[in-house]
C-alpha cells in the first residue's frame, strides 16, 4: 500500500511541454485511472512514475519518500505494458519468476510463486507453455502475473484492455477490479475510454494537453465536472454560456434560470457554463408554461429500443434528451417545445 | 532476360500442374546452376584428377588428394584455421552486439553518420585494409612509435607477422558486416522488453544480458556464422600479416594452386572448405529454427 505524490512535475521533450506543473496526491490501496484523449500525456506521466523516464522538474514521492532520481529497477513498481512485453525466450513460469531469478531465489520457490500467481489470474496448468502458444488475453494475464510477482509498491497498467475485443474487455475490467480488491494494491490504469474509467476506478485523474483537469471519484467527475473539457470528454453534455450570479440565477440569452449557486460565484457577473446531461432534461409542450425552461425545436428523434434519444436545438445550442420508450412521446420532429432545466444542473466556471 | 519477361509480365497459365510460384524460381535457379553449381562440380571433378609430378594434371579418379588430408601438417592447418576464425567471429560479434545496441538507442542524427562510416569501411578492399595494417603495425611507421613517444616502450617494434596482427585486420574487415547484419533486428527490437526487465529489478547491464541477448539469439547466431565463413574465406590477411605457420586453409589453397601448381589438391581442399561452410550454415539454421519454434 503506497501513496503516490507528484509535486510540480514538468516533462519537456525539447521545447514541447508534455506535462505542465502536475500536482497529484493519490490515495493508497485504490484503483486509480488516468483518463485523457490521445496525446494528452498519460503515458508520459506513467513512465515518470515507473522511473522509465526522468522528470524535467518536480518531485515524485512514494509514501512521502522522494524517488525522483531512483532508477526504474530500484522502484519496485509492477508494470503491464500495452503490448504485454513478455520475454519471448522464456516460457510462462520463467517469465513470471524473472524478477525472483534476478534475486537468485531457489528454483522451487520461484516455481511455487509462479504457480500461485497463475492460480490468481485463473490460468493454472499453463506454466510450461511457450509465450507464442498463448492467446492475446492469456498473454495479458501472464503479464499481469509477472508484474505482481515481486509484490510491487504500485501496480501500473498502460491501456491494458485496448487490444482486447469488447466482450473480453468487460470481463477483464471486472477481473482486474477483483484482483485489485483482493490484493489491496495501489493500482493505476491508463485509458482513453471514459466508460472504462467510470466503471473501474475509485479515483479518476482527467488529463488534457499535459495538465490535470480534475481528480475525483467517477461520480464527481460526471456530476460536477471542473472544466469544460471534463464535461465534454466524460459523457455527453451541452454547455450553456452565460453569467452566474451569487443569488443562484444564471443569465442565459436574456433569460434568468434558477440554479444552485456554486461557491465560486461570490461576485456578481461571473461568466459561467451550465452543464446539462441528457438524463437531467425533459421536454414539455410550450403551452404548459414550464418554469425554468428554454424554448427549443425538436430536430431529430431516434428510437433505440431501450430508450428514445431526442435532439433539440435552441439557436446554436444542441441538446440531447433521453426519454423512456415505454409510452408515446406526444411530439415529433419540428415541434416547438420547452426544455426544462433542473435546478441541480452543475455550473462550471468559464 | 526472356525467361524473366514471360514469368513476370504476363499472366501465367498453369502448365501441367506447375504454378507460377515454381516458375519464378527458374531464373535464380539458372543463375545458381551456371555460376555456382557448374564451377563447383568442375572443381569437384578436378579434385579426383591425377596430379602429374612436376607437371599439370590429367583426368582420372584417384583419392590421393583427399588422402593427403590425413597428413598431420594439413590437420594442424585445418584446426588452426577453424580456431582462428571461431575466435575472430566470437570477438567480432561480442563487440558488435553492444556497439549496435547502443547506436540503435541514439538519436537518428547520430545513428546515420555512424552507419555511413561503417559503409565507408566496406568500400575498402581487403588489399587496402591489409596494407594499411602492415603500415600501422610496422616498426618504422607504426603505432609502436606512438607508444615510444608516450614513454611506454623503449624503442619501436614491429607487431607483424603475428597471429594477433591477422586477427586485428580481420576484425576490422568483418566488424561492419557483423554490425550491418544485426542492425535491422536490433533497431526493430521491442524497447519495452528491457523496460519490463527494469521494472522487475534488472539494471541496464543485466537487462542487456538476460533479455536483449537471449531474445536476439537467432540474430547473434547468424552473425557468428556470417563472420566465421567470411574469415574462413579471407586469404590476404593471413598471407600479408602472418607467418607461413599462421596460414589458414584459404592461403594454403592459394599456395597449392598458384605456387605449387597442385590444382587437384587445391580443388580437394576447396571442396572440403565448401562442405564445412555448407554443413555449418545448414546445421545452425536447423538449430535456430528448433530453438525458436
Ligand atoms: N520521447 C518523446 N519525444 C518527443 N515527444 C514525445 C515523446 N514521448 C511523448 N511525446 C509527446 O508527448 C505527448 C504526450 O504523449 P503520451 O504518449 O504521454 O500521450 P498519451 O496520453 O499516452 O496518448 P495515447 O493515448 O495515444 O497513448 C504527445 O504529444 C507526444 O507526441
Ligand atoms: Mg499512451
Amino acid at each position: 500500500m503506497t501513496t503516490l505524490t507528484l509535486e510540480h512535475v514538468w516533462k519537456r521533450f525539447g521545447s514541447f511541454e508534455a506535462l505542465k506543473d502536475i500536482n497529484l496526491n493519490l490515495p493508497s490501496g485504490k484503483m486509480i485511472t488516468f483518463l485523457g484523449p490521445s496525446g494528452s500525456g498519460k503515458s508520459t506521466m506513467f513512465r515518470l512514475v515507473a522511473g522509465l523516464d526522468d522528470t524535467t522538474e518536480g518531485t515524485v514521492r512514494f509514501d512521502g519518500e522522494d524517488v525522483t532520481r531512483l532508477p526504474a529497477h530500484k522502484r519496485n513498481v509492477g508494470m503491464v505494458f500495452q503490448n504485454y512485453a513478455l520475454f519471448p525466450h522464456l516460457n510462462v513460469w520463467e517469465n513470471i519468476s524473472y524478477g525472483l531469478k534476478l534475486q537468485k531465489r531457489p528454483k522451487a520457490e520461484r516455481r511455487a510463486r509462479a504457480e500461485e500467481l497463475l492460480d490468481l489470474i485463473k490460468l493454472p496448468h499453463i506454466a510450461d507453455r511457450s509465450i507464442k502458444q498463448l492467446s492475446g488475453g492469456q498473454q495479458q494475464r501472464v503479464s499481469i502475473a509477472r508484474a505482481l510477482a515481486m509484490e510491487p509498491r504500485l501496480f501500473l497498467l498502460d491501456e491494458p484492455l485496448s487490444a482486447l475485443d469488447a466482450k473480453l474487455r468487460e470481463h477483464m475490467q471486472a477481473e482486474l477490479c477483483d484482483l485489485q480488491q483482493t490484493l489491496g494494491i495501489t493500482t493505476i490504469v491508463v485509458t482513453h475510454d471514459q466508460r472504462e474509467a467510470m466503471t473501474m476506478s475509485d479515483v479518476v485523474v482527467v488529463i488534457d494537453q499535459g495538465e490535470v483537469q480534475q481528480v475525483g471519484s467517477p461520480l464527481e467527475i460526471y456530476r460536477k465536472p471542473a472544466t469544460p473539457f471534463v464535461a465534454d470528454f466524460v459523457g455527453s453534455s451541452t454547455l450553456l454560456e452565460g453569467i452566474a450570479r451569487s443569488d443562484g440565477t444564471f443569465e442565459f440569452n436574456g433569460q434568468s434560470l434558477k440554479v444552485t449557486a456554486p461557491d465560486w460565484a461570490s461576485r456578481d457577473l461571473t461568466p459561467g457554463l451550465l452543464c446539462l446531461r441528457p438524463e437531467q432534461l425533459h421536454l414539455a409542450p410550450r403551452s404548459a408554461q414550464t418554469p425554468n425552461a428554454i424554448d427549443v425545436d425538436v430536430s431529430l428523434i431516434r428510437d433505440l429500443g431501450s430508450e428514445i434519444e431526442v435532439q433539440a436545438r435552441a439557436g446554436e445550442y444542441e441538446f440531447l434528451v433521453k426519454e423512456s420508450s415505454g409510452q408515446p412521446l406526444g411530439y415529433g420532429v419540428g415541434d416547438k417545445m420547452r426544455l426544462h432545466i433542473p435546478e441541480t444542473a452543475h455550473l462550471i466556471r468559464a | 532476360m526472356t525467361v524473366q519477361d514471360t514469368t513476370i509480365l504476363r499472366p501465367i497459365p498453369r502448365f501441367r500442374g506447375v504454378d507460377h510460384k515454381t516458375l519464378i524460381l527458374i531464373p535464380p535457379g539458372i543463375m545458381l546452376l551456371v555460376f555456382f553449381l557448374c564451377p563447383f562440380l568442375i572443381m569437384g571433378a578436378v579434385s579426383f584428377y591425377y596430379r602429374v609430378p612436376d607437371g599439370f594434371y590429367e583426368p582420372d579418379f584417384v583419392l590421393a588428394n583427399y588422402a593427403a588430408f590425413f597428413d598431420p601438417v594439413f590437420l594442424t592447418a585445418l584446426a588452426r584455421s577453424l580456431t582462428l576464425c571461431a575466435v575472430i567471429s566470437v570477438v567480432c560479434v561480442s563487440l558488435a552486439m553492444p556497439f549496435t545496441y547502443l547506436v540503435s538507442r541514439m538519436r537518428r542524427g547520430i545513428q546515420v553518420p555512424i552507419v555511413i562510416l561503417l559503409l565507408c569501411i566496406l568500400t575498402l578492399s581487403e588489399v587496402i585494409l591489409g596494407f594499411s595494417w602492415t603500415i600501422l603495425l610496422s616498426r618504422t611507421a607504426g603505432v609502436s612509435n606512438v607508444l615510444v613517444w608516450l614513454g611506454i616502450l623503449d624503442r619501436p617494434v614491429s607487431y607483424y607477422p603475428s597471429r594477433i596482427a591477422i586477427m586485428i585486420a580481420m576484425l576490422h574487415f568483418c566488424f561492419p558486416f557483423a554490425v550491418l547484419t544485426i542492425y535491422p533486428p536490433i533497431s526493430r527490437f521491442d524497447r519495452s522488453l528491457p523496460e519490463a526487465a527494469a521494472t522487475l529489478g534488472a539494471g541496464p547491464i543485466r537487462a542487456f544480458f538476460t533479455v536483449v541477448i537471449p531474445a536476439l539469439r537467432g540474430t547473434i547466431i547468424s552473425a557468428l556464422v556470417l563472420v566465421f565463413v567470411f574469415a574462413l574465406g579471407a586469404y590476404l590477411f593471413p598471407q600479408m600479416l602472418g607467418r607461413p605457420a599462421d596460414w589458414t586453409l584459404s592461403v594454403l589453397i592459394t599456395d597449392q594452386a598458384i605456387y605449387k601448381s597442385n590444382i587437384p589438391f587445391a580443388a580437394a581442399m576447396s571442396v572440403f572448405l565448401c562442405l564445412i561452410c555448407f554443413a555449418l550454415i545448414v546445421g545452425v539454421g536447423k538449430l535456430t529454427k528448433k530453438s525458436e519454434g
